[in-house]
């Protein structure tokens, strides 16, 4: 409970993009390239603009 | 033949067509069906549109039971389960008894917002569309993480099912096509401004339109072109087409509007697929004869163009010698036609169309609906050609 409150905390103070590249330690799934230049945040997400 | 060198066969097809250097072993088939196979299965298009096992069901037997070589949509268009847990919802409004889909549009951009967009782009992107768009990203940032997460899983879960999918139907000989890419009209139609607020745009604030398209190309070149299609490995079963360049709104603009809006795009797509040596087939929507002038400046032999509502014959004649021609039977003739009247248009199609090459049989326009075509007569075409369309 205590870890949550301050994992919580902690990315509440990130700026969005810093969040997203934090997801990357919780994805079962990673592209298979290492050069994601524009910040993986927004290059997936402009990806899922088109659906 | 293993299912690899099938797979290649097909590819060969499709390359032979669209390159245009010789003619193909016989005429490929390309099919236009997108929701037709579900709506006229045991299923609910809302259902199976969320149960890749179902989809993978539908496509797999939509190949199995018909003489296509490809396939063009095979449940990409409407990725369900990514737009649910990030939370694009409310423009898609299903009717399983009918068996469509409505789309209300919804504007994630307004107007007076240009300015801002065009300074910062990327902020305006991270802070004010996505969370617009993806309503799930909104909230606290734990609450971002945790959509973005499950997107990025869900995205997984789709290309887990392509693969599958696309490994399955290469043991019939047939392929899938490649990965989608928008223009910044159809995109900004879509997802930023409406048809309307676009249309408006375009006349009443072109500079800024085009201001805004130019802050946003290096986004989405990155994730539309070069990611997918310059840095990630290729498939382990080639695609039939490899860039599919679908052109939406297009045929509503004038002759002057898509020149200087959507062209140049078009154009440096076609050039960078040149350099390396992907094939494109842009799918245009609508009437677009207009526009023949902008076809003639593709780079020879990289593309094909799918018409769904101009003279195909007429199309072939100007364009024929510079860029492959997809299409012909009409969805009419295929729902109200008998099994022979059907067979025998689809002999016209290719005694006209296919000599010398540069030909890729198709129905003629998308089939979303119950009456766009009937199943035997759609066997029946895809099968004819198959058989008689030889070189």
């Amino acid at each position: 409970m205590e870890k949550n409150i301050e994992e919580e905390k902690n990315i509440e103070e990130m700026t969005i993009a810093e969040v997203f590249e934090e997801a990357k330690k919780e994805l079962n799934f990673l592209p298979p390239i290492d050069d994601v230049r524009n910040g993986f945040g927004e290059v997936f997400l402009t990806t899922f603009t088109v659906f | 033949m293993s299912e690899y060198q099938k797979a290649l066969y097909t590819r060969t097809l499709f390359d032979d067509a669209i390159g245009m250097k010789k003619e193909p072993d016989r005429v490929p088939v390309m099919s236009n069906a997108f929701t037709w196979p579900i709506v006229i299965s045991k299923y609910k298009l809302s259902e199976v549109l969320r149960d890749y096992d179902k989809l993978f069901e539908i496509w797999y037997g939509f190949a199995r039971d018909y003489y296509h070589d490809s396939l063009f949509d095979f449940g990409w268009r409407n990725p369900m389960r990514i737009r649910d847990v990030l939370g694009i919802s409310g423009d898609y409004v299903f009717n399983d008894e009918e068996g469509t889909i409505n789309h209300i549009e919804k504007h994630c951009l307004e107007v007076d917002e240009y300015d801002e967009f065009i300074a910062d782009p990327r902020r305006f992107m991270m802070e004010k569309f996505f969370p617009r768009r993806m309503t799930n990203l909104a909230g606290s940032r734990l609450n971002a993480k945790n959509t973005f997460v499950a997107g990025m899983n869900e995205f997984a879960a789709l290309g887990q099912y392509i693969g599958k999918l696309a490994g399955a139907v290469a043991e019939l000989g047939v392929l899938l096509a490649g990965g989608g890419y928008l223009t910044y009209f159809d995109i900004w139609i879509h997802n930023f401004r409406g048809l309307k607020g676009t249309l408006t745009d375009l006349r009443r604030i072109p500079d800024k339109v085009q201001a805004a398209w130019e802050k946003y190309a290096p986004m989405y070149e990155f994730a539309a072109y070069d990611l997918p299609f310059r840095y990630s490995p290729p498939p382990p079963i080639p695609p039939s087409i490899d860039i599919a360049l679908p052109l939406i709104g297009s045929g509503l603009l004038s002759r002057v509007q898509f020149g200087r809006f959507v062209w140049p795009q078009i154009k440096q797509v076609a050039d960078k697929a040149t350099v390396d040596g992907k094939t494109i087939m842009i799918f245009a929507e609508g009437n677009v004869e207009h526009l023949y002038e902008y076809f003639l400046q593709l780079p020879k032999g990289v593309a094909c163009i799918q018409f769904e509502k101009d003279d195909i014959r007429k199309a072939k004649a100007i364009l024929g010698k510079h860029c492959c021609i997809i299409g012909g039977i009409s969805l009419e003739l295929l729902n109200s036609g008998t099994k022979e009247q059907c067979i025998e248009e689809t002999k016209r199609l290719v005694d006209d169309l296919a000599p010398g090459g540069g030909y890729i049989f198709s129905e003629a326009a998308m089939m979303a609906f119950k009456t766009d075509g009937r199943p035997e007569n759609v066997r029946a075409v895809t099968e004819y050609v198959r058989m008689n369309g030889k070189y």
